[in-house]
């Protein structure tokens, strides 16, 4: 075991790096603040599990005994939730940096598409992690987004009673939501995020500014070379404390929201899903299949190809280089366009979706 | 057969084996996770007794997830459930419905009158019991004029 975790730890990184590895500026560290979050949520996500029960009759039950008897449950249960936003908003903005710097292009190609596909999981984990505190958000949340599954042409129906184990939401899919969650996502992004490690130092580790990456190998360059211990892994457990004392006082300050207990007769006016998926509620407004289906499947598989497409090789390792200023004004617009449909959706819809000139 | 062409004969071999092997783990882990077990409740649901619904009233029955009417030509039950995405609709002063999830407005027939909502509200087929119970079968649609005679 010593071998093992010794092995893993001694080789995340090369034994010596680029000095401009680690400047701030060169990933804002937003891949090891997520790698912090998943921590933290695998952490308390054990902890809640000894306290909670996967049924509709005790669900909910089970957030009011964290919120008011067990010690720390409160807490606990708040760390997870703001810990499972950040990490959305982390890997989101990681992913943004990645593209900016043209990190996607070769030999990156297979990480990048491993990147996305951990960003989907990082959202399967939030979209199954909502529905088991059982409350009204939690129920409506999914039913919608599970019918958004139906909207798929011919697999629709099939794919819905897959994802629900029934025809609605109910006792079988709070129970598929659960395994999904504690076991067999967090095994598959584990999985993920070891290979995408692996692939960082595989493929040279981080992407440089052309003016460093022309020299890599040369002896000038190789002399400039430090040791990752103490320079970097220093700098990366300063960062793993400040993030999770940022997020343990967020925790302590917030509480998490606890609706009402789920009531699958009632609809809340207006049922609203978490901030990340409200973009996609505001654009399924206009169709269930083109805004909640075709938009998001088509933004992920064209993330997914980008690299085979984009194979020139200019102005990486630089946040606005000239070379590449058509990309990023097409994929800013694109980031625009999610967050102000977003925007929309989080402020400017009010009951029954309805326009509001003041925010929501 | 020389050497490496048996060496790949045998490789060729073992690779359809763990494809075909593949293939069969994923259907049967789809198979498995489609079982037709349920432990929710039953979709043919109890309305109670008709004398529950006066001439020319509409009622929701929330644990059927209904509106229930009533006429002179008998009873009949519309779904409560969006056909957009499957939010329960909410009963007007107007007589109509609309949707809190996305806004979808239906009629008192339950029309589409606006909003992202592709299909009016269905009617579903209402049955009494030996004992003279109402109940609705949501899986299984009627037209909008079929009533079930109360007396």
């Amino acid at each position: 075991m010593r071998a093992v975790l010794s092995s893993l730890v001694l080789h995340v990184h090369a034994p010596k790096v680029r000095p401009a590895s680690l400047r701030l500026r060169a990933t804002w560290a937003l891949g090891l603040i997520s790698v912090v979050l998943l921590g933290l949520l695998t952490m308390t996500g054990i902890y809640l599990m000894f306290y909670y029960f996967p049924h509709p009759d005790a669900a909910w039950r089970s957030m009011k005994d964290l919120a008011f008897v067990v010690p720390f449950g409160r807490v606990t249960r708040n760390l997870h939730r703001w810990t499972a936003h950040g990490m959305v908003a982390l890997v989101t903005l990681h992913m943004i940096r990645v593209y900016l710097t043209g990190g996607y292009k070769r030999p990156r190609e297979a990480n990048w598409v491993a990147g996305v596909a951990l960003g989907v999981l990082t959202l399967a984990l939030s979209f199954t992690g909502y529905l088991l505190p059982w409350d009204q958000l939690a129920y409506w949340a999914v039913t919608v987004g599970a019918n958004m599954a139906a909207a798929v042409p011919w697999l629709g129906q099939p794919l819905r009673l897959l994802l629900l184990g029934d025809m609605s939401v109910g006792e079988a899919a709070l129970l598929r939501f659960y395994v999904l969650h504690c076991v067999v996502l967090p095994v598959a992004i584990f999985g993920l995020l070891a290979f995408h490690l692996f692939r960082v130092r595989k493929d040279g580790g981080l992407v440089v500014g052309q003016h460093a990456a022309a020299q890599i190998g040369t002896t000038t360059e190789s002399s400039k070379l430090i040791p990752a211990w103490p320079h970097l892994i220093y700098r990366e457990l300063v960062v793993a404390g400040l993030t999770t004392a940022a997020f343990l006082a967020l925790a302590l300050l917030l509480d998490a929201p606890l609706e009402p207990q789920a009531d699958p007769t009632r609809t809340p006016n207006p049922a609203k899903a978490p901030w990340y998926f409200l973009g996609i509620q505001e654009l399924a407004h206009s169709s269930a299949f083109w805004g909640g289906v075709f938009v998001p499947a088509a933004t992920v598989l064209g993330l997914m190809v980008l690299p085979y497409l984009d194979t020139s090789e200019q102005g990486l390792g630089l946040y606005y280089p000239r070379q590449r200023r058509v990309a990023i004004h097409i994929f800013l617009a694109g980031v625009a366009f999610f967050v102000g449909v977003t925007v929309i959706g989080t402020w400017f819809r009010g009951p029954a979706w309805q326009w509001m000139w003041w925010p929501y | 057969m020389t050497s490496p062409e048996r060496r790949n004969f045998i490789w060729q071999i073992g690779t359809a084996a763990v494809a075909v092997l593949g293939v069969q783990s994923a259907w049967s882990t789809l198979r498995y996770a489609r079982a037709p077990v349920s432990y929710g409740p039953t979709r043919r649901r109890p309305l109670g007794q008709a004398s529950r619904f006066p001439r020319g009233s509409v009622v929701f029955v929330a644990d059927a997830g209904v509106f229930v009417s009533r006429d002179s030509a008998g009873i009949r039950a519309m779904s409560a459930t969006c056909t957009h995405l499957g939010c329960t609709v909410r009963a007007q002063a107007d007589g109509g419905f609309v949707c809190p999830c996305h806004g979808s407005r239906y009629d008192k027939s339950g029309v589409v009158l606006s909003g992202p909502a592709p299909a009016p509200l269905p009617f579903l087929r209402v049955q009494r019991d030996r004992g003279g119970r109402l109940q609705a079968d949501l899986d299984v649609p009627v037209p909008a004029d079929q009533r079930t005679d109360v007396g």
